[in-house]
């Protein structure tokens, strides 16, 4: 059995089976969510849309066991994650969230994320909205000189930065080591495709 | 090696320049005001500084912009077609960087 201690959210416990070759079955408190090889098979509770929606609503205790799996359908962790969290958990107040993100220390490859619409946060994991408002003043200045803008990269001894534009909708993610940059970039990039879903849910 | 050799040199490069911060100018220039004003550079690098960033990359329909702070007091500027791929341009700016260094 694959135990795992800690004050741990479903997200944190995904992260790291992200990486783990193997059969993993998360069980909560109401459901159990299938893992092969950093892939979700299957989720107790319904489809893979009902699993990224449980995914960024769930918080509570969570146990993992190495177990054979079902298998009924194919989503990657790292989707899944990407996905989750811009959706804002059903019930809970943005201070509820905040504090619960802020509890949990994010790894050193995710960092934080944020969606901006217009001058409108729509979206954020692991960061506080006036330092979004910081990366959107640096995005701005750089607008005004580079004739439509769509990426811009920053990199610093903490870490790294990715801003792309998409329509009206500025993506950013931050990892907070430079040898993720790639990795950042491609998170952010693939974000792109669940913007406009993500965002219907949210408004 | 002068920013006019590196140029010659870079033939992609469409503009370098060293920004002096002290003196508010570009110590040395290669058409960089054509792309990015005195007050420009400086207001980006304050807004660099606050989010504790050192690099900036930031890509655009015809032009890439990338500037490197270089310890307190200068910058290393430069403008490269959007068309050469993102870690391209980033890679030649760390050379360039690096070649200043030497000279």
């Amino acid at each position: 059995m694959l135990e795992i201690k800690g004050d741990l959210s479903l997200l944190d416990t995904l992260q790291m089976l992200k990486v783990l070759e193997g059969s993993y079955v998360i069980k909560t408190e109401d459901a159990e969510i299938h893992v092969k090889d950093g892939t979700i098979t299957w989720f107790s509770r319904g489809d893979s849309e009902d699993c990224i929606r449980y995914v960024a609503s769930y918080r509570g205790k969570v146990q993992v066991e190495t177990a054979s799996v079902m298998e009924e359908f194919s989503l990657p962790i790292e989707d899944a994650i990407l996905q989750a969290v811009f959706l804002s958990p059903s019930g809970q107040t943005r201070e509820e969230v905040t504090e619960v993100e802020e509890s949990t220390c994010p790894t050193p490859e995710t960092g934080w994320f944020a969606l901006v619409m217009g001058d409108r946060i729509i979206g954020s994991q692991n960061v506080r909205d006036e330092k979004i408002k910081e990366v959107m003043q640096l995005w701005e200045s750089a607008g005004k000189i580079v004739e439509g803008l769509s990426e811009l990269m920053c990199t610093g001894k903490g870490g790294a930065l990715y801003i792309m534009r998409e329509g009206d909708t500025v993506l950013m993610g931050y990892c907070m080591e430079k040898r993720f940059l790639g990795i950042i970039r491609q998170s952010v990039r693939r974000l792109k495709k669940h913007v406009h879903r993500g965002t219907k849910k949210q408004v | 090696m002068s920013i006019g050799e590196l140029k010659s040199r870079y033939k992609d490069i469409l503009a370098i320049g060293i920004f002096d911060r002290k003196a508010r100018k570009y110590v040395e220039d290669v058409d960089m005001t054509e792309f990015l004003s005195t007050g420009q550079i400086e207001d980006l690098l304050i807004r660099m500084e606050k989010l504790n960033m050192n690099e900036l990359i930031a890509v655009g329909k015809s032009i890439t912009l990338l500037i490197l702070s270089i310890g307190p007091e200068r910058a290393l500027t430069c403008v490269a077609p959007s068309d050469r791929p993102f870690g391209f341009c980033r890679e030649m700016l760390h050379r360039i960087a690096e070649k200043l260094g030497q000279s």
